[in-house]
């Protein structure tokens, strides 16, 4: 055992214990939620020497502050911990749009009360008014002043059945942050994007899309959408307009169960990136989705000699799946 | 006199080979099973760390969390024969990358260095 302070007041962490698992094993309240040390949510402060590893992904600045992930730092020394000022680190913002596109899925549209920078392809966390915080990521083009998110009503999930059952217009909720590697950046110019989103892991590459055909040089781009059935495919009209206006865009909805339907190809998503032909040594993937699918796509694209730095992602790790 | 890291070319060697490299060992039969389901970032990291080990470059390895970092591997069957293959697709990737006979022995020789440490067996 290993003592340590949070707010000064003292905690024993059991061997191999985390400050986020004490404290919530001390019932103490912590905003969390993937557990991964992908999503920030359960940042604190500190300044006690630190490992690498719970200030992984931080800004510079950030870990010059003493800013580090609470999941992911193990009690092993004694550590002075401090809750951080939140205002400073979250934007208030209003929910203006709540669409039920089909019986699980839900946009919901966020206005930000103040100027809120993100690229589109990034994350953040949405934190309800009693805490409870999960990450979504932002389907909005670079610049937008509403913030879309496409969620997925988990079952059990508390935040996602909120979202999708109650009526949120005028909700007044939190954002952190935007964070995340699935974005456009400037050395990716003249390159080919191939984009694979599985479910609502096509909400990121949604706004990335669009971000590419308004950057002028970008080569052709590809967007595989997966789902388990048809019903899970969404946006279909919308992303088959932007193809018949775009020549350099093509958009593949894909499902694995059920009758074959025309404008549709049927199969197995990582099957069809293996046969996939684009060109290898110039394209940027983005891989978006359910971390095991996730894991398989990119262990794919990279087996058919797509260079490592070449390959993004953004699994979407699940809350559930990780609470203990 | 330089040293094997710099004959090789310094850490472009190392990114130039950590993709081949991972590539093999993904498309083993003889290893892939303790490779495939691990992230594949992580993996590409531990691989740039373990060949500029091998490579005689500067690294944070010590004996000791290399034997840490392998213990997982060593209680799924990791043996003598799976560290064989690695040496062996180590020298094959710097084969393609035209790196002569007496510095792939080198190299392999760097990696030989840590086998027990690796396997477990010795501290």
């Amino acid at each position: 055992m290993t003592a340590f302070t949070f707010e000064d007041q003292e905690y024993q962490a059991l061997t191999g214990e985390t400050v986020l698992d004490c404290l919530l094993r001390e019932g103490v309240s912590v905003t969390n939620s993937c557990r991964n040390g992908i999503c920030h949510s359960c940042m604190l402060k500190s300044k006690s020497k630190l490992n690498a590893k719970s200030q992984k992904g931080l800004s510079t600045a950030k870990k010059e502050a003493g800013y580090f992930l609470s999941c992911q730092q193990e009690v092993d020394s004694p550590l002075e911990v401090f809750r951080p000022d939140t205002s400073t680190l979250l934007t208030e913002g209003e929910i203006i749009a709540q669409e039920r596109i089909s019986d699980s899925i839900v946009i919901i549209k966020i206005e930000t009360l103040k100027e809120f920078p993100f690229k589109a392809g990034q994350f953040l966390n949405l934190i309800r008014e009693d805490g409870l915080c999960r990450s979504y990521s932002i389907a909005s083009q670079t610049g937008s002043q509403q913030l879309e998110f496409h969620i997925r009503k988990v079952p059990h999930g508390e935040m996602s059945s909120w979202l999708y059952d109650r009526d949120l217009l005028g909700q007044k909720i939190k954002l952190s942050e935007p964070l995340g590697e699935c974005s456009l950046t400037d050395n990716m110019r003249d390159r080919d994007l191939l984009l694979i989103g599985v479910g609502t892991g096509l909400a990121p590459l949604y706004g990335v899309v669009r971000d590419s055909l308004a950057m002028a040089s970008m080569g052709k781009i590809h967007l595989l959408h997966g789902g388990l059935t048809i019903e899970g495919l969404y946006l279909v009209e919308d992303l088959k307009n932007l193809e018949k206006q775009n020549a350099t865009f093509h958009y593949y909805p894909v499902f694995l169960r059920g009758q074959e339907v025309e404008g549709f190809q049927k199969g197995n998503i990582v099957e069809l990136v293996r046969a996939f032909e684009f060109n290898k040594a110039n394209t940027i993937v983005m891989v978006c989705g359910d971390p095991q699918l996730v894991k398989s796509l990119k262990q794919e694209v990279f087996l058919a000699g797509v260079p490592s730095k070449h390959i993004f992602s953004d699994p979407f790790i699940s809350h559930t799946a990780n609470a203990k | 006199m330089s040293s094997l890291f710099e004959k090789l070319g310094g850490e472009n060697s190392v990114d130039a080979a950590v993709d081949i490299f991972y590539r093999k060992v993904l498309q083993d039969n003889r290893i892939n099973s303790f490779f495939t389901d691990v992230d594949m970032d992580e993996q590409i990291k531990k691989q740039k760390a373990f060949l500029t080990f091998a490579f005689g470059g500067p690294n944070q390895y010590s004996g000791l969390n290399m034997k840490d970092a392998h213990t997982r591997l060593v209680a799924k069957g990791m043996n003598d024969t799976h560290v064989d293959v690695v040496i062996e697709l180590l020298g094959g990737t710097l084969k393609e990358l035209g790196v002569g006979d007496d510095l792939i022995g080198e190299v392999a020789a760097v990696a030989e260095s840590v086998r027990d440490q690796v396997l477990g067996r010795a501290g």
